[in-house]
């Protein structure tokens, strides 16, 4: 047999008006899901940005002009952005005393629904293997064999393990490591070495269900890395400024627009979430408060009584407190795995309808931003009822018992 | 054992301050038997709560075995009444959220002394309501729960019981044997204060004060 303490006070007290209980929670539930849905969108975005502009490795990347936005697209969301310029550009680039390196790579799409293709519209990067500083940066890290000229890399988001064979325009490649996840659209990308990108369009014609048209002397982008300053380089800003300026017919990306476009895609959402947020915060607050004014003036002859009993102020404002407590507890409890499983579950849609990179955070930092969700509402709640708690603990208990009457 | 010195206590907005008390003066010794009379409105049942350190005069000073009551902080006085002090309402004072025993319990809680169900059980057994230890208030006729709530009182073995009304609206029988159980915690040692209109209910009281319009009249 439980005593009848201050915790089983609490429960009995909540229990008694269920629904009134249960509006409350929802309400808090709703405000700690849209503040940790604000919160995980902004930090899954940063957490894929960050390791996508670390993948991209490059300081500036050229592409045909106007066709920037293009190429952050397919970044960012994977879908297939096909355009070509002339090789000689990455003749060109080279050419500028402060890039120190450039390596060209071409994009292509495999076949829908084709026998000849593996998997349906999947962007296809042609890189150089000879030059190549961004792929070849992850093979370092990653040590292992040189790729062959049969072998690829496939983005996480495919589902391809190492070793399985990937067929693309009737040419077999056997998949030689998958890169680390990054919440973008590069996951849904495989890199094939440029040489065999040129070999499989040639032999298409005779291999696949449809001819593919890639010219040797045509490329779609060229990476750039340039010379540090203190080796006669120049900041990004000023190599892109002096590369666009000198070469009419490219654009270039700097990493900090793909954070822009990002950044740009996102706010629209994280605005709506976080005004959502901070409008019903209050109203949320101002509704407990509410609340629980009406049920402790329900309760102020039974607050009388137990006063009589030999219960002090502070454990009636503890009472009170506590029912707060508990039910913003539940209520944040409630939003916030909702909402991290509603999260979890769409990952893949959200990050494709809100066009920006999708990578989770560590198990401490969801922990970490839950419970500061979790410990906004309990501060919502206790802040709430503290005025309601400190009026109703004030009084004596004969007060109490009279209905509040001075 | 309680001494009550010019207390005054008033009601109401500043400019129409009613008195309830007015400059009341007495003593009740220990494990006396007082009985307070007077009709509705003369005061009775202030006069009981600021006894038990419910709520403080206007003016005047109250002496519960030699503490000033006045005195104390809040804190002690709670811890006085968790102790010391037994109190039966006129009204259903049953906690609708806990059982019959746990409504026994419950003072044992605030005294800060052990949980001990079996003696709220031989209390409630005493009152006659050993069978209906899990009922709730909503559960109990209105003699039932004024039982249940005169267990409460008891358990502790208070020095000091005050019951304001405890038979008001009930039959002559069950009002009978709420009385029974108040005279025998008075004759276990406790002093008794009493409100009450009926006279006839209570034939053992020491001393019968009589209270008009806040003032002690005989």
């Amino acid at each position: 047999m439980t005593r009848p303490g201050l915790w089983r006070l609490i429960l009995k007290n909540l229990g008694r008006r269920p629904f009134r209980s249960a509006a409350l929670a929802l309400g808090v539930a709703v405000v700690a899901g849209l503040q940790i849905s604000a919160a995980l969108l902004d930090r899954t975005s940063e957490q894929g940005l960050e390791r996508g502009l670390q993948r991209m490795g490059a300081d500036l990347v050229a592409v045909p002009s106007g066709l920037d936005r293009d190429l952050l697209d397919s970044y960012l969301t994977g879908q297939v952005s096909l355009f070509y310029m002339d090789r000689s550009v990455r003749d060109r680039i080279a050419g500028y005393n402060f890039v120190k390196k450039t390596s060209a790579q071409v994009y292509l799409q495999s076949l829908a629904r084709a026998s000849c293709c593996s998997a349906s519209n999947i962007f296809l990067v042609g890189f150089e293997p000879d030059s190549d500083f961004t792929v070849q940066a992850w093979l370092a890290r990653h040590p292992g064999k040189p790729i062959g000229p049969d072998q690829v890399l496939a983005g996480a988001g495919l589902g391809v393990e190492p070793g399985a064979t990937l067929k693309f325009y009737g040419h077999d490649f056997q998949v030689a490591g998958v890169l680390d996840p990054t919440g973008m659209g590069i996951d849904l990308t495989v890199f094939i070495p440029m040489p065999t990108a040129y070999l499989m369009a040639r032999e298409s014609g005779a291999l696949a269900e449809q001819t593919l048209e890639l010219k040797p002397e045509k490329i779609s982008a060229v990476m750039i890395k340039l010379k540090p300053e203190s080796e006669g380089g120049l900041p990004g800003y000023r190599a892109a400024y002096e590369l666009e300026k000198a070469i009419p017919e490219v654009s270039i990306i700097q990493p900090d627009d793909l954070s822009a476009r990002a950044r740009n895609n996102l706010s629209g959402t994280l605005k709506t979430l976080r005004s959502a947020s901070y409008a019903v915060w209050p109203l949320a607050a101002l509704m407990i408060g509410l609340l629980f004014s009406m049920s402790v003036s329900e309760r102020q002859r039974e607050i009388g009584i137990l006063r009589a009993l030999g219960a002090t102020r502070w454990f009636v404002f503890i009472l009170i407190i506590g029912e707060a407590l508990l039910l913003t507890g539940l209520g944040a409890a409630t939003g916030i795995v909702t909402s991290v499983s509603i999260l979890a579950g769409y990952s893949k849609l959200i990050a494709a309808s809100l066009q920006v990179p999708f990578l989770w955070p560590s198990v401490q930092e969801l922990i970490g931003l839950s419970s500061l969700a979790m410990l906004m509402a309990l501060l919502t709640g206790a802040g709430a009822a503290l005025i309601p708690a400190s009026q109703s603990s004030r009084k004596d208990p004969y007060q109490a018992i009279r209905g509040g009457e001075s | 054992m309680i001494r009550l010195e010019q207390v005054s206590k008033h009601y109401g907005p500043a400019q129409n301050r009613i008195p309830a008390i007015d400059e009341v003066s007495l003593q009740i010794a220990k494990a006396e038997f007082v009985m307070v009379t007077g009709p509705s409105g003369s005061g009775k049942t202030t006069l009981l709560n600021l006894i038990a350190g419910m709520t403080r005069p206007d003016r005047g000073s109250i002496v519960i075995a030699g503490r000033d009551l006045l005195a104390m902080p809040d804190s002690e006085r709670s811890r006085l009444r968790s102790r010391s002090i037994g109190f039966i309402f006129q009204f259903q004072a049953m906690l609708p959220t806990l059982s019959a025993i746990d409504n026994v319990r419950l003072p044992l809680l605030f005294a800060g002394r052990p949980d001990d169900p079996q003696l709220a059980v031989s209390i409630l057994a005493k009152v006659g309501l050993a069978d209906r230890q899990n009922a709730f208030a909503s559960e109990l006729s209105a003699g039932q729960q004024r039982r249940v709530c005169i267990a409460r009182a008891i358990i502790i073995k208070p020095a000091l019981l005050i019951c304001d009304e405890p038979t008001g609206d009930l039959d002559h029988e069950t009002a009978n044997l709420i009385m029974a159980l108040i005279g025998k915690a008075h004759h276990e040692g406790a002093t008794v204060v009493m409100a009450t209109h009926n006279l006839e209910l209570c034939p053992g009281a020491d001393r019968t004060l009589r209270l008009k319009t806040g003032r002690i009249s005989g």
